[in-house]
């Protein structure tokens, strides 16, 4: 794991910043993949190995257009599997303060010590 | 804030505030702890927009004891075209996290600096540059407030450095200062250091390693046993700064040999051609921005997508640096043989080193 706590400013091609206190511990890091992961980078829907029934029936019940199965295959093909999900986004203002909250409470409830949500209310 | 997910690994930017988050190889749901060698598209370019240099012309930067790497004296190169940059903008959107603008010159005294910035911020890119201060206003300040993430000023020792800084700052601006530490440098950096003697409100010091390119000369190369930098960096390690202390991934071998309280998670080697590159003003990619003068690994973006470049033998052949050095080194890894532009600049006597190709 990598971690760089700023921006880029240098001309030269690369840097990172030493982050001397307050870094994320390790177990807090787990919980920010593991999140996004589970929450943001979709459901698995087909793995390279999965039967040409399980396409077809993947594809009939989730209306994929033709093009986007021309890809799924390809991508099935290159050993990828696929995710898929929705976003709604209606109340989107308040899935996306849902999904703020859930983090803190997540990174806090792994390690107490070094993240606490003072004024978690997104209430305005 | 932005996910990108490769094949078996993700990385997160957040372009609020610049933090950056790179997985191990992630199998089965699990970080195995092996970290990944490279990206499938640059996540950093580094864009020089600048192809001649107002400060350098005027010794300006000779005056202050900085030796050019892009050899401001000399370079006398168109700046990039706009269409140009629309060009990257449009094959770096959703893919590339950061630009840093750079090249010969001060990318605020591009003629269409503004856009440049609009075009990268309207594209989901964050820009970032250096500048020499030189010309710097409280108009170019605020613009910078607008469109970037932070501004660099390269640390010239002179009223204008100390105006800018103070413009950027005041503007609100995340101001880092760039200090290049060549032989001729390091006391200074050490003293100030110690005395807490640079300007206030700065956000972060970011150390570049002196290189011989350009107008960069030999016997400026910080040597193995030179004290001075030893110190700085231990000082560094063990004493709390007001600001954050950043080095080019060119120093990675000489702060793996003197780890102290650094967090290894913070400290990522050479990234040329595995997770960024530089563009030339006249469209040349390449792995590094060191290599601009000699261009040994440039790939003409004339003829080849961004895309196509990095996918090139010419980048291949960079990466192969980095697979073949110092294979019986137990810090192999982490370091990778450091810098195949200038390997004499790589500051580790371990017996083990073996630089690729020698």
């Amino acid at each position: 794991m990598k971690i760089r706590t700023d921006f880029v400013t240098n001309s030269s091609s690369s840097s990172f910043i030493l982050a001397r206190k307050g870094d994320l511990t390790e177990k807090q890091k787990n919980i920010i993949i593991e999140y996004v992961e589970n929450e943001m980078l979709g459901k698995k829907m087909l793995a390279p190995d999965s039967s040409e029934e399980e396409i077809e029936k993947i594809f009939e019940e989730n209306y994929i257009e033709e093009n986007d199965q021309e890809k799924i295959r390809k991508a099935l093909k290159e050993g990828k599997t696929i995710y898929s999900d929705w976003v709604s986004f209606e109340g989107s203002d308040y899935d996306l303060a849902d999904m703020f909250i859930s983090l803190w409470e997540k990174l806090e409830k792994a390690d107490g010590e070094n993240f606490e949500t003072i004024d978690g209310s997104l209430d305005y | 804030m932005k996910v990108r997910r490769e094949k078996d690994f993700l990385t997160i930017f957040d372009e609020k505030t610049g933090q950056y988050l790179r997985t191990g190889i992630i199998k089965e749901g699990k970080d195995t702890g092996e970290e990944p060698f490279m990206s499938s598209f640059p996540e950093l370019l580094d864009v020089g927009i600048m192809g001649h240099c107002k400060h350098g012309k005027s010794r300006l930067c000779i005056a202050a004891g900085v030796e050019c790497y892009q050899d401001g004296l000399h370079t006398d190169l168109p700046n990039m075209k706009l269409q140009d940059f629309k060009e990257l903008v449009n094959q770096c959107k959703g893919k590339t996290y950061q630009f840093a603008l750079g090249g010969c010159g001060d990318p605020d005294q591009h003629e269409d600096f503004e856009e440049i910035l609009r075009l990268c911020k309207s594209a989901g890119i964050v820009p970032n540059f250096t500048t020499s201060g030189l010309g710097m206003t409280e108009r170019t300040a605020k613009i910078c407030k607008k469109y970037c993430g932070a501004v660099a000023v390269s640390w010239y020792r002179s009223d204008y450095t100390l105006n800018a800084i103070e413009l950027l700052t005041a503007a609100g601006v995340k101001t880092n200062i760039h200090y290049v530490l060549g032989k001729n440098t390091v006391a200074e950096a050490l003293h100030r250091l110690k005395e807490c003697s640079f300007p206030r409100g700065i956000n972060a010091i970011i150390f570049l390693l002196h290189k011989p390119v350009g107008l960069g000369s030999y016997e400026n190369m910080i040597s193995q046993d030179n004290e001075e930098f030893k110190k700085v960096i231990e000082y560094i390690v063990s004493e709390p700064c007001g600001y954050k202390i950043g080095f080019d991934s060119c120093t990675i071998p000489a702060l793996i040999n003197h780890m102290g309280k650094i967090n290894a998670d913070s400290l990522d080697t050479c990234e040329g051609a595995r997770w960024s590159a530089y563009i030339t003003p006249d469209m040349k990619m390449l792995p590094c921005s060191f290599d601009n003068q000699e261009r040994r690994w440039a790939v003409n973006l004339r003829t080849h997508s961004v895309k196509e470049a990095w996918n090139s033998k010419n980048f291949e052949d960079f990466r192969n640096q980095f697979r073949l050095a110092c294979s019986s080194c137990t810090e192999r890894l982490q370091c990778m043989g450091g810098c195949p532009v200038r390997p004499e600049i790589v500051l580790c006597d371990r017996k083990e080193r073996c630089p690729a190709g020698l």
